[in-house]
């Protein structure tokens, strides 16, 4: 870079006509503005002739006088050469170009406003197409492609256990989380979360929150900026108080965003913490947290979690050293989980160990179809630069004349071009615009209505990179479309022209292309949402095993003082059941600790002689009589009637099957162990004959696969909370209050929550399948049309060209019907081959989607014959307008003409 | 902007002749060009200063600020070798025209 130097007469030649220095300036002695270095030039040159004059006997005076009058006018001689100089040449040349594409642009946008509706359509594809990638992109960006907002987050790994049949990730236990935190060789922390529910003695009644349990080191792990107060609480704990951080969002909803919450106490299931701090808001792991609590040696205890084979509801995270990687921690960490098999084969045998960074974790549930999401959209902006390509070409020949005149005028080949380009420049600036304020309003809609299953969705913004994204669409866009007409302007036939062609012939084979291209990308698009709809509606044809009309279900959380009381929960939960049974909108109602449907479960080890030897688990779950009964679930053999009286075991249809495929089941006497750990009995068998076998329900909608569940009777074992379930009368279900009053009634203390219907445990689980085929039937639509008004406007156009021809060829006595079929059949010829290409397309963009299909395959032959049915037909409908407009003709009308 | 270019041509010429000696300053070129050319061709500073800028801008003169033997500060342009190159194409090609003219018009005169 030029130094600038400071300028003025001063610098140049002072009262004496002596040069003035400045110290500094040996240091920039090539580096003068062109201005000062011809100025002290030509100073230079006057003072030479002036010393030459005074040498030849002039008076000084004389001398100055006669030199500056010789020279001439000093200005204008520096301003020349100035303009002959480097810098001053570039200024100059930069001062050109800008004015003439100043002119250009001038000319340009006078030619859109002059041509409304090419501008309004074109502004409008380019505006909806590039703001849908950008609105995408936006969320791709800040969700996939920036970092977590944690100090070195590439160091922060997630460790799980694992089976070696299973891809799962099973919660390592807290014997287990020890031994990792003590024989690690790659991390510089480890910590344990344990997730618990609680309830908040809030002034408005009880309100259930999750509460992660850590150990101290979590804080340092995590490295996460607070909003109000610091970690100390729980880094460093004093006996004093407990300490609870409150995660943003619970901080907002519940707490209204309080500035002076620190230090304040909260009541959490009957204990009072202090609030220490509250997290920034990007802080959302792990997401089921609402706030974080110390795991201190007494909770441990009290917990029940010291139990080598108790892997429930816990979460490890981990600092690796800096210079470990996740495959390092990996190997070591397996390492010291074979250790552990060794040692404590009972309960860690074939048990091992998956590290996972805390990035892929977060984000890799929703990376394959937001990228799914991304290349749809960048699909569509293709087509749509296609469908604004041929209007420009369209365009283009029709100012044919124009552009002649131009040319003949002197206009230079590339100055037609660059004004072309020009054009195509504003409409893209103007369609990016347009796109931009179109994502921001799409952003604001989705975000505000929340997108399923997206993670870090409080961090998407339109950042600067968005809109430095959205520029370089516009640009590609201009690319993509305003290079052809471009191309032409500058290949312009001034001859033809003259002759009266408008050298359309040259681009229709371009054009041509362009339907193939679009027709290629909307199959492409069509065959993806296709999937996933058919997908979407594998998914919800599954038959979860019951009936799920009118059936209801809320969580009741007993109040503190149960804990560890079997019996009194089981008295509390009979008696809650019996009060909303007897009201007058519920038929019936039942107990089990985890919904069908819900995904949750708890499994147990379970022993019988036929498998005395071999390490077989069961889902064990905890019902009373009447579940059965009110869910619906089919009786296929024995009786329910003496689990109800608390002796004997039902079994699910898929146990039966797995464990006693050759003999009946009912009868079998077979072991399970009880699994609440706060309770005193964890662990002890339950040892009792099965007496039913009652049909499959599913866990979870979209793993659609009968698993083996073993009901054990309330007798035996007490869930820490239950779900309670009911059905109610058909219609009635407006208003729960009844609900509410019955449980308020049994013990005020309880919460009731959200009463939600048994069917939204089906639907919401599958939120987001339902998101992405709903965003690929949007893409796929939209795609559709717009490239079947390619389609249209390029068969419109071949008509109107060739009505002359067609004009001829009716007066020769072609029937109208052959005039129809040879538009259609050109139009059908170019939309089969853009099908055929673009079904080709579509086995491949299938197979990186198949990741989100649900019993569907990639190339799912159904499918792939529907969505070349549909092109075609549409193609079939967009070719037959131009066709009919053709066989309108009016033969006389034409040859008048010539 | 000045002059046709021939004439533009010929000065660029001149220069790059003048300076095949040694670096010199624009004065200096000024009336060297007068010196050597015994009066007849005189070069305007309006045209010199500008044709400097240009050639140094074409990388056939390199320029350097120096101080004269008085210990004035002035600008001293050189030849680059992309310079001398150029001076000998345009010689020739000066020459041969040159010669070019002179043949047509001692025909003139002759007829």
């Amino acid at each position: 870079m030029d130094q600038p130097l400071p300028r003025g007469p001063a610098n140049f030649v002072d009262g004496n006509g002596a040069v003035t220095r400045r110290p500094y300036r040996r240091l920039f002695r090539l580096r003068r503005e062109p201005e000062s270095d011809a100025q002290r030039e030509i100073q230079f040159h006057i003072y030479s002739r002036q010393s030459e004059l005074i040498a030849a006997g002039y008076s000084p005076e004389e001398a100055k006088r006669q030199a500056a009058e010789e020279f001439g006018h000093v200005a204008s001689v520096t301003s020349e050469t100035v303009r002959e100089s480097r810098r001053g040449w570039r200024r100059l040349q930069f001062e050109r170009l800008a004015e003439s594409i100043l002119q250009d642009l001038r000319f340009g946008l006078r030619t859109l406003v002059k041509n409304p509706v090419f501008s309004g359509a074109a502004v409008i594809t380019l505006g909806l197409s590039i703001g849908s990638v950008t609105a995408v992109f936006t969320v791709v960006d800040a969700v996939v492609l920036q970092p977590l907002k944690y100090r070195d987050p590439d160091r922060i790994a997630t460790v799980f256990s694992t089976q070696p049949q299973s891809s799962a990730n099973f919660p390592p236990s807290y014997p287990d989380f020890q031994d990792f935190r003590a024989q690690s060789q790659t991390f510089e922390a480890l910590a344990l979360l344990r997730g618990v529910g609680m309830t908040l003695e809030a002034e408005d009644g009880f309100r259930p929150l999750t509460v992660a349990l850590v150990t101290e080191d979590f804080p340092r792990v995590l490295g996460a900026r607070t909003a109000l107060g610091t970690t100390a609480g729980i880094s460093s704990p004093s006996s004093a108080a407990s300490t609870v951080i409150l995660k943003n969002s619970f901080w907002q909803t519940r707490f209204g965003g309080d500035p002076n919450i620190i230090g304040t106490t909260v009541v959490l299931s009957g204990k009072t913490f202090v609030v220490g701090g509250v997290y920034d808001s990007r802080v959302e792991y792990p997401v089921w947290a609402d706030a974080y609590a110390l795991l201190s040696e007494d909770l441990v205890r009290s917990e029940g979690i010291d139990v080598r084979d108790f892997r429930v509801d816990h979460r490890i995270l981990g600092r690796l050293k800096l210079s470990e990687t996740i495959e390092t921690a990996q190997a070591d960490l397996a390492t010291v989980a074979q250790r552990l098999e060794m040692e404590y084969s009972a309960s860690n045998r074939d048990w091992g160990v998956r590290v996972i960074s805390l990035t892929d974790f977060t984000v890799s549930s929703a990376r394959t179809s937001l990228f799914a999401i991304l290349g749809a959209a960048g699909v569509f902006l293709l087509i749509g630069c296609g469908n604004v390509a041929n209007l420009s070409v369209a365009r283009t020949l029709a100012r044919g004349r124009e552009i002649g005149v131009r040319i003949s005028l002197g206009a230079a080949r590339a100055r037609i071009a660059r004004q072309l380009l020009v054009e195509s420049g504003v409409i893209a600036f103007v369609g990016t615009v347009i796109g931009v304020a179109f994502a921001a309003a799409a952003l604001a809609v989705f975000l505000g209505v929340g997108i399923p299953g997206l993670p870090r969705a409080g961090e998407v913004e339109m950042s600067r990179r968005v809109f430095l994204f959205s520029a370089g669409m516009g640009i590609i866009a201009t690319m993509l479309f305003g290079l052809m007409p471009a191309l032409y302007g500058s290949r312009f036939n001034l001859s033809g022209i003259m002759k009266g062609e408008t050298g359309e012939k040259r681009f229709e084979l371009y054009r041509s292309g362009m339907v193939v291209f679009q027709v290629a990308l909307a199959v492409v698009l069509v065959a993806g949402g296709a999937l996933l709809l058919k997908s979407f509606q594998n998914l919800q044809s599954v038959d979860p095993g019951f009936d799920t009309q009118d059936l209801y279900t809320f969580r009741i959380d007993p109040p503190a003082d149960f804990e560890g009381q079997p019996d009194a929960r089981r008295e509390l939960y009979l008696g809650i059941r019996d009060a909303v049974r007897n009201t007058p909108l519920v038929m019936d109602a039942a107990l089990i600790n985890h919904m069908p449907l819900g995904g949750r479960g708890v499994v147990s080890p379970i022993r019988h002689p036929n498998f005395e030897d071999v390490d077989v688990s069961v889902w064990l779950k905890t019902a009373d009589a009447g579940f059965f009964d009110v869910s619906g679930l089919s009786l296929i053999a024995g009786a329910i009637d003496d689990f109800g009286r608390g002796s004997g075991l039902v079994v699910s249809e898929a146990f039966a099957e797995t464990f006693f495929p050759d003999s009946p089941a009912v009868g079998e006497v077979v072991t399970v162990f009880k699994q609440v750990s706060r309770d005193p009995d964890y662990g002890e068998p339950i040892t009792e004959p099965i007496v039913a076998v009652v049909g499959d329900a599913l866990r979870t909608v979209r793993e659609n696969l009968p698993e083996p569940v073993i009901y054990v009777p309330q007798k035996h074992q007490v869930w820490p909370n239950v779900q309670l379930l009911m059905r109610v009368r058909p219609g009635a279900a407006s208003t729960f209050d009844q609900v509410s009053e019955a449980v308020r009634s049994v013990d005020p203390r309880v919460p009731v929550n959200e009463i939600r219907s048994v069917r939204s445990f089906a639907t919401d689980s599958v939120v987001r399948e339902r998101f992405a085929r709903n965003m690929g039937l949007v893409f796929s639509f939209s795609a559709l049309v717009l490239a079947l008004i390619g389609t249209y406007g390029v068969l419109s156009f071949l008509v109107r060209q060739r009505s002359k021809e067609i004009g001829i060829r009716i007066a020769l006595g072609a029937t109208r019907n052959s005039v129809v079929g040879s538009v259609v059949g050109k139009g059908m010829a170019l939309v089969s081959l853009g099908t055929v290409v673009g079904l080709a397309g579509a086995l491949g963009a299938g197979r990186f989607i198949e990741g989100m299909l649900f019993a569907t395959s990639s190339s799912d032959p159904g499918v792939f014959a529907g969505t070349a049915a549909v092109i075609l037909g549409c193609g079939l409908v967009a070719g037959l307008f131009p066709a009919l407009r053709a066989a309108r003709t009016d033969p006389v009308g034409v040859l008048r003409q010539e | 902007m000045s002059g046709s270019d021939l004439v533009t041509g010929t000065l660029d010429v001149v220069i790059l002749c003048t300076l095949a000696d040694g670096p010199l300053h624009g004065y200096a070129i000024g009336r060297a060009i007068k010196q050597s050319s015994s009066d007849v061709l005189s070069v305007g500073e309006g045209v010199l200063y500008p044709a400097l800028h240009r050639l140094e801008r074409k990388k056939f003169l390199a320029a350097q600020w120096g101080l004269t033997p008085t210990g004035r500060e002035a600008k001293f342009y050189r030849v680059t070798k992309k310079g001398k190159k150029e001076l000998t194409t345009m010689a020739a090609q000066w020459t041969s025209r040159s010669r070019a003219v002179l043949r047509i018009l001692s025909t003139e005169t002759e007829q």
